[in-house]
């Protein structure tokens, strides 16, 4: 009897197995956040050098406040911030690495855990409220997701690079220009759903080229110098510090950085778990643009002893921080920024799920700076 | 007299059963159960996609990270009329069989020689076994920089997991062959290039087909793994790519056909293993 059973019994536990894994809160998505107002109030040392104008501004900009500003106000009750990145080590995230192990987080009384994720897996954690946020650049699946209705906001903006960064797209061979790019094998980690592509399309564009007149192959980023040097890649895209060792071998030509100067290509993220937790949200920008005042403002690589300080705070030995220049950090999503982003994608085809640009207001959200800075914003 | 009848008759009565079952029960008890076979290999998949699709359908879980079935039915459809998946399959089908062929190949030679020569057992098998525990996709960037980007490291990925599965398979299908096998064959004088033909391949065929369909599954999972970090084309990159770009459809669609082509080429594998070797029908052995 039990024998004649035994397939049912099976079937039947496989489909309690499914049920099981289908069930509680893992499918459930969460309702957006209610937006509401900045309160705008005059911030010590956050005078009209930190005004808006000056965000996409790279003669002026970006806006700062002074050092040490906006002083800290700990919240009522510690909160807990889980926030995601691809990597701790890379340069336009030390913002966050640095506040959090300089213990600027924790002035605010905020808990934040830096959780080490790619990007493509920390996205729907974020949608789904199991992370607070992420910092990364703005991939095309950010404007997917939020196509889909996750709530997910672009906060705070990463910088761009000085003029003496050689971050972005190098060709092999010497004097290359962007017109020999055409049909040329191109190396990238990001593939072209990135925003680090953003610029050298512009380039390819005033040659009558665009990023589809090349064919990509998908390289990791510590493997594209190899690549590079070995031809199985015509052109790569090298981000801090690979193109280190290339800065002084003429056979190689530096043809775009991965950012314009006054624009940006990514930064910090928030989910439905912080967007619903205004104060928190607030406190984290607070203590993330009090951090860029106050250690990552200027060359700040080449002061000794914000260096040893970053140095500190980042467990990286000087002399390997010192290698590449300083980051211009901007904590202002510059104006068009998400809408330039959008257009590279929607031109190459195939990366975005929809045909026509997502307005600003449903992707930037620039209130939390608003907020922590006491200045509007747009 | 009558004693004797009575003992015949009890005689009769011990030894005259009835049968369990006609020989009609018994095909269609035999009927029953292969209809009962047949119906749970395809009900459990149905029903478990009958209750993904009404799990989507009623919000039990989130249809814009697990897109329903049907959503990913109506994705593969328009991918296939777009010419697109097509491209994918083929790319990883050609990286899949040049990589199986190479790597059975020399796989079977290495087995052979070494399942039938203690000599080269001796001086191959430690090494080799040593290599084979290296996880293959750690391998990978080397392949990368000895043989550039492309297809060349991804075949030789492939290859180089397949040869070690048939390695190991052959060189115990030989080691294991019965020496009554080789004495029988002795005795009629066979050489032994006729021995190798006519006595030990025979016997050592069916294994290497339970190897084949081992190491045609490994492949495939390799290959989508290494697809994954080289190249822009087959399923792997799909995979990778729909993921990275958040289209959640077009992963499932790309995850749905790695695994078809996956039962496909196991399956392949397998009827041509019955229709090589009928001789190993009974006591086949079973992966």
């Amino acid at each position: 009897m039990a024998r004649r059973h035994r397939p049912c019994t099976v079937f039947v536990a496989s489909l309690a197995l499914v049920a099981g894994a289908c069930g509680g809160s893992a499918g459930t998505p969460v309702p957006p956040a209610e937006r509401v107002t900045a309160k705008i109030r005059p911030v010590a040392g956050c005078g009209a050098r930190a005004d808006f104008a000056l965000a996409g501004d790279p003669a002026k900009g970006p806006a700062r406040c002074d050092s040490g500003a906006p002083a800290p106000q700990p919240l009522a009750k510690k909160a807990t911030v889980k926030i995601a990145m691809p990597s701790t080590s890379a340069e336009y995230v030390s913002g966050v690495v640095l506040a959090e192990r300089l213990g600027e987080f924790a002035k605010e009384n905020l808990d934040v855990e830096i959780v080490a994720l790619p990007s493509t897996d920390a996205l729907p954690l974020v949608g789904e409220g199991k992370l607070d946020g992420y910092v990364a650049s703005s991939f095309a699946a950010f404007f997917n997701a939020v196509d889909r209705g996750f709530d997910i906001r672009w906060v705070i903006g990463s910088g761009w690079l000085r003029p003496d960064s050689k971050q972005g797209v190098w060709a092999r061979g010497r004097h290359v220009k962007i017109s020999d790019l055409k049909g040329a094998r191109f190396g990238t980690a990001v593939g072209m759903g990135s925003a680090v592509n953003v610029l050298i399309n512009q380039r390819l564009k005033e040659v009558g080229l665009s990023l589809k007149d090349m064919s990509f192959e998908t390289v990791d980023v510590a493997d594209s110098v190899t690549a590079l040097r070995n031809g199985s890649v015509d052109a790569a895209m090298l981000l801090d510090p690979f193109w280190v060792p290339l800065k002084d071998d003429p056979n190689y030509t530096f043809l775009a950085p991965s950012v314009r100067p006054g624009s940006d290509s990514g930064g910090i993220y928030f989910g439905p778990s912080i967007l619903k937790r205004r104060d928190v949200g607030v406190a984290f920008a607070r203590a993330y643009i009090r951090t860029v005042n106050t250690y990552l403002a200027g060359d700040y690589k080449s002061d000794p002893a914000l260096l040893v300080k970053q140095s500190a705070g980042l467990g990286v030995p000087g002399d390997k921080l010192d290698d590449t220049p300083s980051y211009v950090f901007n904590w202002d999503v510059p104006k068009g920024a998400s809408d330039e982003i959008q257009q590279l994608y929607l031109g190459i085809g195939k990366t975005v799920t929809y045909r026509e640009v997502i307005p600003e207001s449903k992707v930037v959200d620039r209130s939390f700076v608003a907020e922590a800075v006491g200045r509007e914003r747009p | 007299m009558k004693t004797r009848q009575a003992v015949t008759r009890q005689a009769e009565r011990l030894y005259v059963r009835k049968p369990v079952c006609t020989p009609r029960e018994a095909a269609a008890r035999a009927r029953r159960t292969r209809f009962l076979q047949v119906a749970l290999a395809v009900g459990v998949p149905v029903a478990l996609l009958l209750l993904w699709q009404m799990a989507a359908a009623s919000g039990w879980i989130d249809r814009r990270l697990f897109p329903a079935p049907t959503t990913i039915a109506r994705t593969a459809w328009d991918l296939i009329a777009a010419g697109e998946l097509w491209t994918d399959v083929l790319a990883t089908l050609r990286r899949v069989v040049l990589g199986f062929a190479i790597g059975g190949l020399v796989g079977f030679l290495a087995g052979a020689v070494t399942g039938l020569s203690r000599l080269a057992r001796s001086a191959l098998e430690p090494m080799l076994s040593a290599l084979y525990v290296v996880p293959k996709l750690a391998l990978l960037p080397v392949f990368i920089t000895i043989a550039g980007l492309g297809e060349p490291p991804v075949i030789v990925m492939v290859s180089w997991t397949v040869f070690f599965y048939i390695w190991i398979y052959t060189m115990e299908a030989f080691t294991q062959i019965p020496e009554g096998y080789r004495e029988a064959a002795r005795s009629l004088n066979v050489g032994r290039r006729a021995m190798f033909r006519h006595v030990l391949l025979p016997a050592a065929l069916p294994h290497l087909f339970v190897a084949m369909r081992v190491a045609i599954s490994v492949a495939i999972l390799v290959i989508v793994a290494a697809e994954f970090v080289v190249g822009t084309t087959g399923l792997g990159y799909v995979i990778f790519d729909s993921r990275r770009l958040f289209m959640n459809d077009r992963m499932y669609v790309g995850i749905v056909t790695v695994a078809l082509l996956g039962v496909i080429l196991a399956t392949m594998i397998t009827w041509i293993g019955r229709r090589l070797t009928p001789w190993a029908e009974q006591g086949r052995p079973r992966v």
